[in-house]
């Protein structure tokens, strides 16, 4: 029971078990399957990106730049199948997508590893630079005229639901990309050496180093990866939308970069977990979607979330004082168990 | 075990750094089962050692035998696969992660797993800490844990893959005296199990208590070396640093008639100490001591106006004062040599000369309060030629000193202004044995000078070797006053721990 209190974890899930029976109490509408199926569509990408940014921030890093990576990759794809009209398949073009992605975030990782650059400086010019190449190059307009096999993807559910007013709600396929990535960075983070690895970077960078960890090797894969999840959401993002546009997620990586923290994600690098994160997600998706629901103004929801990330920081802050008290406790037990010995 | 074949053999090691040289004809032989400890000042090639033992650095002459087989290119992984293995004094844990993923991870590295098996993972770490005799709790993480655990750990992942030598770099300085014992006990331990040990450390008292054989090294070179039990602890000092140490008593002043320079009566601050009374006058040095949290460095504080006192009253050469700030305490002729000389004594990204001059900016600063080069120069000099501050200008930054320069330094600026009462804290804690010499030196000769000098200490031999009088102090109370002629090293030892219980 102590442990599961000393999680992070528990905190989030009770506030959020308390805002879900708040809003639901209030409209009945909130537990309806329409509306459950309604915000899992919407987490999706959000849910994506969240976990190329987890793993960056408990490797001790951050990345600023994954919104142009996502931008970027998925517009250049696009560009290629839609000029000649309805080319290459739905596979390609997630394939081709991930690997610009993989390509521009392995750049983030060159120059963070091997130069040891500080992350927020070249992730911030890196973004830049991509979004730069985008206008540049490709210019801002919108791509509307999507090859077929995007839009079939789009509309194909794994099951669709229909309220009693006659309103259907599809539960999308892409959804199951949202849930492999999960299953892949938690066996990747929990079960794999280098997964232990970028938890020992964020935890110590120079222990990491002397144990013998390859801590290079390491960062550069973390980037990539990184880069490689960012294309996939902007994929996943762009079908769901219907249409490449390069200005749609501008500002995003400081909402990711929330969900991630409020998922209970040391932003200092070293600690958190798959499971802390979809508490995150959930919470981030209920305030922004639900608070409708009990007549909250929609202008209120920013405002919400930051007061919400406010009072969890005080919690954290608090729980560090607790910790540190307990250690000294150790430490005087320890002290008089040795004295009696004596 | 064969204890006649070395697993280690260096013979003529040199090693030099951009010309200067670090070590020269360096013979040292490791047997099993040996726990051996390196001594020597700061600077003397100690480090420089290990790292080529340990394989961080490739020597520039001589040659290095592993079990009677000569080595051509000694690196950290052929060392750390030949069973040496180095605790360093960060300890190389990950704060974030479990005890049992601390303890394994070396394990894992060498056998290059790629996956994780969390009951491999556990079962490795038990074992570890079997060997040691220790029980940790596995599934806490290390942030956690006291310093003393978490050198335990580092420890226990040192011995997880089989270790045959464990090379300790000044293991004791963050531990309490229990933890230093509980540590000596894990040593020996591993010791009986055949494992050699290599141990640095500057306390002559804990080399005596746990090593068998001592190598002693001087300016690069080695100096000494043999079995511990044909040394004494003078002869341990003079190899060291080449002078004999001078261990006779201070007598205190010599005629009846020496003033009484402070004098406090029934002093009380809450929380700190209780109903305290002594005097101390002129050519005095008086020892307070006792344990951590007994008040000695409360008092210390108070004394110098950090924090002011509650009920009783302080006089100065018999005039009433009162000790508000340390403005106060200054103007009044009492300076104060605090415990931690790098965050309350020193500006460390400053030059020595403006770390000396900073006490007495008023006294040599012109009549517009502008400061001259010249005479900030002049006193720099003054003080590092008078408390022989081993550097070559005064105007390097005073992180490059070692600790016991950087305590000088210190001192130095205090004996600007020309104290009549100067409290020391703990002066020597973390200062090689020349620089304690030095200090020690300067602080008697001070007293002969006439100026009255309180120094807080929980160092024993230090407190005997300078102090004519001793203040015990236990809970906030002065509980003895000792005569240092009355007592011997031992004795007052025995007093001191006596509180513990």
């Amino acid at each position: 029971m102590k442990k599961i209190l000393a999680k992070n974890e528990f905190y989030l899930f009770t506030i959020l078990f308390v805002i879900c029976m708040t809003i639901g109490g209030m409209n009945s509408v909130f537990f309806s399957l329409g509306n459950m199926v309604d915000l899992l569509r919407t987490a999706i990408p959000y849910g994506i990106f969240a976990i190329g940014i987890m793993i960056v921030i408990v490797s001790g890093g951050i990345d600023i730049s994954f919104p142009a990576i996502a931008t970027l990759s998925t517009y250049v794809t696009l560009l290629v199948f839609t000029n000649g009209n309805n080319e290459g398949n739905l596979l390609l073009f997630f394939l081709i997508s991930c690997l610009i992605g993989m390509l521009l975030g392995l750049v983030n990782g060159f120059f963070i590893a091997l130069f040891d650059f500080p992350p927020l400086i070249v992730t911030l010019a890196t973004q830049s630079i991509y979004y730069g190449i985008q206008y540049t190059f490709f210019g801002s307009k919108r791509l509307t005229f999507l090859p077929e096999y995007i839009n079939a993807f789009s509309k194909a559910g794994l099951f669709t639901v229909v309220d009693e007013n006659g309103m259907s709600y599809i539960f999308p396929v892409y959804f199951l990309i949202l849930a492999f990535v999960l299953l892949l960075a938690f066996l990747v983070l929990r079960y794999t050496f280098a997964g232990r690895g970028i938890f020992a970077i964020g935890g110590s960078k120079s222990s990491a180093v002397r144990v013998g960890f390859n801590v290079k090797l390491l960062q550069f894969l973390v980037y990539g990866a990184s880069g490689t999840i960012a294309a996939l959401g902007g994929a996943v993002y762009t079908i769901m939308i219907r249409q490449g546009n390069p200005a749609s997620l501008i500002g995003l990586e400081m909402t990711i970069i929330s969900i991630v923290v409020l998922g209970g994600i040391d932003i200092n690098g070293g600690k958190g977990s798959i499971f802390g994160l979809i508490l995150g997600l959930a919470f981030f998706t209920v305030i922004n979607n639900s608070l409708i629901l009990v007549g909250i103004s929609s202008y209120w929801k920013t405002l919400v979330l930051g007061i919400a990330m406010y009072l969890y920081a005080a919690v954290i802050a608090y729980k560090g004082k607790i910790r540190d008290k307990q250690v000294h406790e150790i430490d005087g037990q320890d002290l008089q168990k040795k004295g009696r010995k004596c | 075990m064969n204890t006649d074949s070395s697993f280690i053999k260096l013979t003529n090691i040199g090693k030099s750094f951009a010309g200067v040289v670090a070590l020269k004809g360096i013979d040292l032989e490791i047997r099993p089962g040996k726990i051996y400890c390196l001594m020597g000042e700061n600077g003397c090639g100690k480090s420089t050692l290990i790292k080529i033992i340990s394989g961080v650095y490739a020597p520039d002459q001589g040659k290095i035998e592993l079990d009677g087989k000569l080595v051509k290119h000694m690196t950290p992984k052929e060392a750390i696969k030949n069973g040496i293995e180095v605790i360093y004094q960060d300890f190389s844990v990950f704060p974030n992660l479990t005890v049992a993923e601390n303890i394994s991870v070396n394990t894992e590295i060498t056998q290059k797993r790629k996956a994780v098996n969390w009951k491999r993972i556990y079962r490795q770490a038990q074992l570890a800490l079997d060997k040691l005799g220790i029980t940790l709790p596995l599934d806490e993480t290390v942030e956690r844990l006291s310093v003393a655990n978490r050198q335990l750990i580092a420890i226990s992942r040192a011995i997880a893959h089989d270790a045959r030598l464990l090379i300790m770099d000044e293991p004791t300085t963050a531990l309490t005296k229990r933890e230093v014992d509980a540590l000596f006990a894990v040593v020996k331990r591993l010791n009986a199990s055949g494992i050699s040990i290599i141990f640095v450390s500057h306390k002559l008292d804990e080399v005596m208590q746990l090593s068998q054989e001592i190598v002693i090294m001087r300016n690069g070179e080695k100096v000494a070396d043999g079995s511990i039990s044909d040394f004494t602890k003078e002869d341990i000092i003079y190899h060291m640093t080449g002078r004999r140490l001078d261990s006779t008593s201070y007598g205190g002043p010599q005629s009846a008639g020496a003033k009484t320079t402070l004098e406090v009566k029934h002093i009380t601050q809450k929380g700190g100490f209780t109903d305290v009374s002594f005097g101390i006058k002129e050519c005095e040095i008086v020892g307070i001591t006792g344990l951590l949290g007994s008040g000695r460095t409360a008092l210390a504080n108070a004394l110098f106006g950090i924090h002011k006192i509650d009920s009783g009253e302080i006089l100065l050469e018999g005039k009433k004062v009162k000790l508000g700030s340390v403005r106060s305490a200054v103007s009044n002729g009492i300076a104060y040599v605090p415990e931690d000389r790098l965050t309350e004594g020193l500006f460390l990204s400053q030059p020595i000369g403006k770390n000396i001059a900073v006490t007495v900016l008023d006294k040599i600063s012109n009549r517009i309060g502008m400061l001259k080069a010249s005479s900030i120069k002049a006193l720099a000099l003054q003080w590092i030629e008078t408390l022989h501050i081993k550097t070559s200008s005064d105007e390097l930054l005073a992180h490059s000193l070692s600790g016991g320069n950087q305590q000088k330094v210190v001192i130095a600026k205090w004996l600007a202004i020309e104290p009549k009462v100067l409290i020391l804290n703990g002066p020597t804690v973390g200062v090689d044995i020349g620089a304690k010499t030095d200090i020690i030196e300067m602080v008697k000769s001070l007293a002969r000078q006439g100026m009255s000098i309180i120094l807080v200490s929980d160092d024993v031999s230090e407190i005997m070797m300078c102090c004519n009088r001793i203040l015990l102090m236990r809970s906030g109370r002065i509980t003895e006053e000792i005569l240092t002629d009355h007592i011997t090293e031992p004795e007052l030892y025995a007093k001191i721990r006596a509180q513990e219980v």
